[in-house]
């Protein structure tokens, strides 16, 4: 049952990583949104940005600029 | 390190490291991108598991052990090294650090007014200084966390216990 989810690259191996556990989805619940729907590329840019201050007390330009380095990796983004 | 000589140290000719690699630095980048995916898999265990912050540090650690010469020449070069491994190892240090969040039994006082990023910058850079200054702290060819690595790891849950 693990799926790497397309938006972030967090691997995902039971139901409450999935968005409201729904196994056939490709993206995880940190990437989706309420109603279930995947976020856009802008949408997860600042949250990912938000975590990685969250986690790090990096300034938000490099914040931005790593969480959109680590996107444009993942399967979601690459073509953006 | 050339390429020539991972290819050396591989077993395979220099060539075959391009089909799969198209610049050196995209081997870097490759490389620490699977640290991180191993010393992901040995934490998100932990977490699972719901293992005390003192265990999540000892894993950090042992996963560090594990490619230590590679991870200390990292922590060394980082601000020169080229902009995709660095992305690369901020991505990293952040899923390390969202391993430590939330771990079980820390005190209350703690929760509410402690900055998480704080605290684990700080845990990084105890770390970081034994390892990128690793001639003041052990001999040639000795592990600085096998040396180090359980004081540390006492001295900082100690220090973070402290009631303010």
């Amino acid at each position: 049952m693990t799926k790497t989810c397309i938006s972030c690259g967090m691997p995902m191996t039971k139901p409450v990583d999935y968005p409201n556990g729904d196994t056939t989805k490709d993206y995880c619940v940190h990437c989706a949104r309420a109603d279930g729907s995947m976020q856009s590329f802008e949408e997860k840019r600042i949250s990912m940005a938000e975590f990685i201050m969250r986690t790090q007390g990096l300034d938000d330009a490099a914040a931005l600029r790593a969480a959109e380095a680590h996107m444009r990796k993942q399967p979601a983004w690459r073509e953006c | 390190m050339k390429t020539l000589d991972v290819a050396r140290l591989a077993g395979i000719s220099h060539g075959a490291i391009f089909v799969h690699f198209p610049t050196r630095e995209a081997l870097l980048e490759a490389c620490v991108e699977e640290f991180g995916r191993r010393m992901g898999e040995a934490l998100h265990e932990l977490a699972e598991n719901n293992r005390g912050l003192e265990e999540r540090l000892l894993a950090h650690l042992s996963a560090i052990r594990k490619e230590e010469a590679f991870y200390t020449a990292i922590v060394r070069e980082r601000s020169i090294l080229p902009q995709g491994a660095r992305d690369t190892f901020t991505a990293v240090q952040s899923m390390v650090s969202h391993h430590f969040e939330d771990c079980p039994g820390k005190k209350p006082d703690m929760t509410k007014e402690t900055n998480h990023a704080l605290l684990f910058n700080t845990w990084i850079a105890l770390v970081h200084h034994y390892l990128g200054n690793r001639d003041l702290f052990v001999r040639d060819g000795e592990s600085v966390v096998a040396r180090w690595g359980d004081v540390l790891v006492h001295h900082f849950v100690s220090l973070i216990n402290i009631k303010s």
